[in-house]
């Protein structure tokens, strides 16, 4: 039986938890399993916290890098069905349907970056956070979360390039 | 371009850019999709779960933890119609989500009808190497000075020589952050084992010293990180295998449950004659659904059929989140800095040095290729080099007169061939000059090392001895060298050889450039003409 402590972890960041996971998944129905894996992962060593554990970074952390597991697993099933990359293009679909159709191909991307560069961009322009605050939740210096930030932002623009007006 | 769309550039330099934006079509849409991207990040950052989506989410963890006996695991059933909607609008979603049924039905039938693999003891080091975190925690005797384990205190069985040793490793960045223990102190009778920590978080290196309260930074080069990252399962697989050739000699002697799952046992013994003839054991449990190993236990003996335990990893965990600021190299309160992140310690780019006489021998890097034969980065100097700053100047003379594919340097010492540990027993493989390179006071040779014939198999993990023998006319002397504990770097493609090998001997080059008459086609060109002439 969870404890009133973890209930009130959860109740103060399950929003958070689940904003970050449909941004980064654009999908309800997953957000709600990254919410759960999130959580439940922390019921199991909760045991182990001791009181000093920063809630803020570690939810961050473990939100994005869950959510992007489970973009790369999605996108791991959609490689076996083989599913027409260009499907949309066919049904030339109109304004507002080709931003979510973008949205969907940036989920997509995000799942083929490396880890680190995924978290800093989903971070920094997703998020919002600055480089100092990024640097701080992922362990690393300023300058090695651009240097992810700015390589993330190129890789997307040329991985988007067709879905990108010229 | 992209620091300008993400707007981090200064005025002036912003001012340029527009400028140039201005004349240049390219850049122009070049800059329009990369706003168009910013923009449609910024879009999806302001989406936002509603309260009763949330409220839905809460409860179902709390239905899920109160129904964990029986295996029930609810899920919200609320879902937040304005993005569900959005979704499920486009047609690409109404296809993805038939297909992702389709393919669920199909992978049910074939996991039904398919035996899963069991996985074995050789399947570890390739499932470390595919794990993206990994989380160690045991103790181990810690080290007594002078010797490893010394058996007075562990037959003893003093277990206050017992100490933390633990692993959280990033695999795909690298970041590292370990515990282990020092030498073991005896103060009035009383055994201290202090432990050490180090962080290294993808840049720098923060070694803290607990005892002492005492913190110092390092600093490793692009290529060392570079370095890092590729090898970071090793530090791991030699916690848990303790030696990377004695793979082939693991048996499965039995099967255990841990936590309810099936693990089965794999041991190994080894004699250690370092360790005054005394044997070790090595066991593994390793799961046969997952091929993760789950504990290990390192034993040894001095005879008499009694082991003692020196080393136990209990708690073992893959692809678990990590703890927030587990790799910030910042140093903690209360602390003394030997120096700062500003001033670090940089440490060249060496694997192992030994002195025969007053002549040092070190090997810098190891690459295995392809077709099995091996590049090694050698220098000899006399004392040693850090101390040692005037050039060996009677070197310049022997390196201008080098051929490619002709003779090695003919330096007090040479590494005049490899031979490979573990495989392959007794093959030499012959080497030959390929290039050098200078960095400072010291010529870097890069040998190329051909096995004469075809090996019998090839693990991808060798690890070699390092052949040697002194030219001068004093000292008759030939023996081997291991290359040590981090092993080579096998070298599968062109762009592994441009990353690694050239990056080495870039790294130890005055200008930062390698030899530009190296290229991967040429080595393996090579590498097949001194086979040949070896047959």
């Amino acid at each position: 039986m969870p404890n009133d402590e973890f209930r009130i972890l959860v109740d103060q960041y399950s929003a958070r938890v689940l904003n970050i996971a449909v941004r980064i998944l654009g999908d309800a129905d997953k957000a709600q399993d990254v919410h759960q894996e999130v959580f439940l992962a922390i019921w199991k060593r909760w045991h182990k916290y001791d009181g000093r554990t920063n809630w803020d970074a570690y939810l961050y952390r473990a939100t994005v890098r869950k959510a992007i597991e489970l973009a790369r697993r999605s996108r791991n099933e959609q490689s076996l069905g083989q599913q027409p990359e260009n499907a949309t293009n066919a049904d030339a679909p109109d304004g507002p349907l080709r931003t979510s159709e973008l949205q969907q191909k940036l989920a997509r991307c995000l799942a083929k970056l490396p880890k680190r560069q995924a978290e800093v961009f989903v971070l920094s322009r997703m998020e919002g956070l600055k480089a100092e605050k990024i640097a701080e939740l992922l362990g690393c210096s300023q300058r090695t979360t651009r240097v992810h930030l700015h390589r993330a932002v190129k890789r997307l623009a040329r991985e988007l390039h067709e879905y990108l007006a010229d | 371009m992209v620091d300008f769309a993400l707007g981090e550039l200064s005025q002036r330099q912003e001012a340029e850019v527009h400028a140039h934006v201005s004349d240049c079509r390219e850049c122009t849409n070049e800059l329009r999709r990369l706003e168009a991207l910013l923009e449609c990040t910024k879009r999806l950052g302001e989406l936002s779960v509603d309260n009763q989506m949330c409220e839905a989410a809460k409860q179902a963890i709390f239905a899920t933890l109160e129904n964990r006996e029986t295996g029930v695991r609810p899920r919200a059933d609320v879902r937040s119609e304005s993005a569900w909607r959005m979704i499920m609008k486009s047609p690409i979603s109404k296809l993805a989500a038939t297909l992702t049924i389709v393919i669920a039905a199909v992978l049910a039938i074939y996991l039904l009808s398919t035996p899963s693999p069991a996985y074995g003891i050789m399947d570890v080091p390739e499932m470390l190497r595919k794990a993206q975190t990994i989380h160690v925690k045991g103790w181990q005797c810690a080290n007594v000075q002078g010797g490893l384990y010394d058996p007075n205190v562990v037959r003893a069985g003093q277990t206050e020589t017992r100490a933390l040793l633990e692993y959280w490793m990033d695999m795909e960045t690298g970041c590292m952050k370990s515990t282990q223990p020092g030498n073991v102190q005896v103060k009035e009778g009383r055994v201290t084992a202090p432990v050490y920590t180090t962080v290294y978080d993808g840049e720098f290196i923060m070694a803290i010293n607990d005892e002492r309260k005492e913190i110092g930074f390092s600093r490793l080069t692009p290529y060392q990180q570079l370095l890092s990252k590729r090898k970071s399962s090793l530090a791991i697989l030699q916690s848990m295998l303790l030696s990377l050739e004695l793979l082939d000699s693991f048996k499965k002697i039995n099967q255990e449950r841990i936590h309810g799952e099936v693990f089965d046992i794999w041991q190994a013994e080894l004699s250690a004659p370092s360790w005054g003839g005394s044997q070790l054991r090595i066991k593994n449990w390793v799961s046969p659904r997952t091929g993760y190993v789950g504990r290990v236990e390192i034993w040894r003996t001095e005879g008499a059929g009694i082991w003692y335990q020196l080393a136990e990893l209990a708690e073992i965990e893959y692809n678990m989140p990590l703890p927030g600021g587990t790799f910030i190299t910042e140093a903690p309160l209360g602390y003394t800095t030997a120096n700062t992140k500003e001033n670090p310690y940089v440490s060249g780019l060496f694997q192992n040095r030994n002195r025969v006489g007053d002549q040092t021998i070190t090997s810098y890097a190891c690459f295995t290729l392809n077709d099995g034969s091996v590049i090694l980065g050698w220098s000899c100097t006399t004392g040693w080099p850090e101390n040692d700053w005037s050039l060996d100047r009677y070197q310049e003379a022997i390196f201008k007169s080098l051929v490619v594919g002709g003779e090695l340097p003919k330096l007090p010492i040479e590494f005049y061939g490899v031979s490979p540990i573990g495989e392959d027993p007794g093959i030499e493989y012959h080497g030959t000059h390929l290039s050098y390179t200078r960095k400072g006071s010291i010529l870097h040779e890069w040998g190329l090392y051909v096995p004469g014939r075809k090996l019998d198999k090839y693990h991808g993990r060798l690890n070699y001895n390092l052949l040697y023998r002194c030219n001068s006319r004093d000292v008759n002397q030939k023996g081997a060298f291991t290359l040590g504990e981090t092993g080579d770097i096998q070298i599968k493609t062109e762009g592994d050889f441009d990353l690694y090998v050239l990056g080495a001997m870039a790294e130890l080059s005055d200008e930062g450039k390698p030899p530009t008459d190296v290229t991967y086609a040429s080595v393996l060109r090579l590498a097949e003409q001194i086979r040949s002439q070896l047959k």
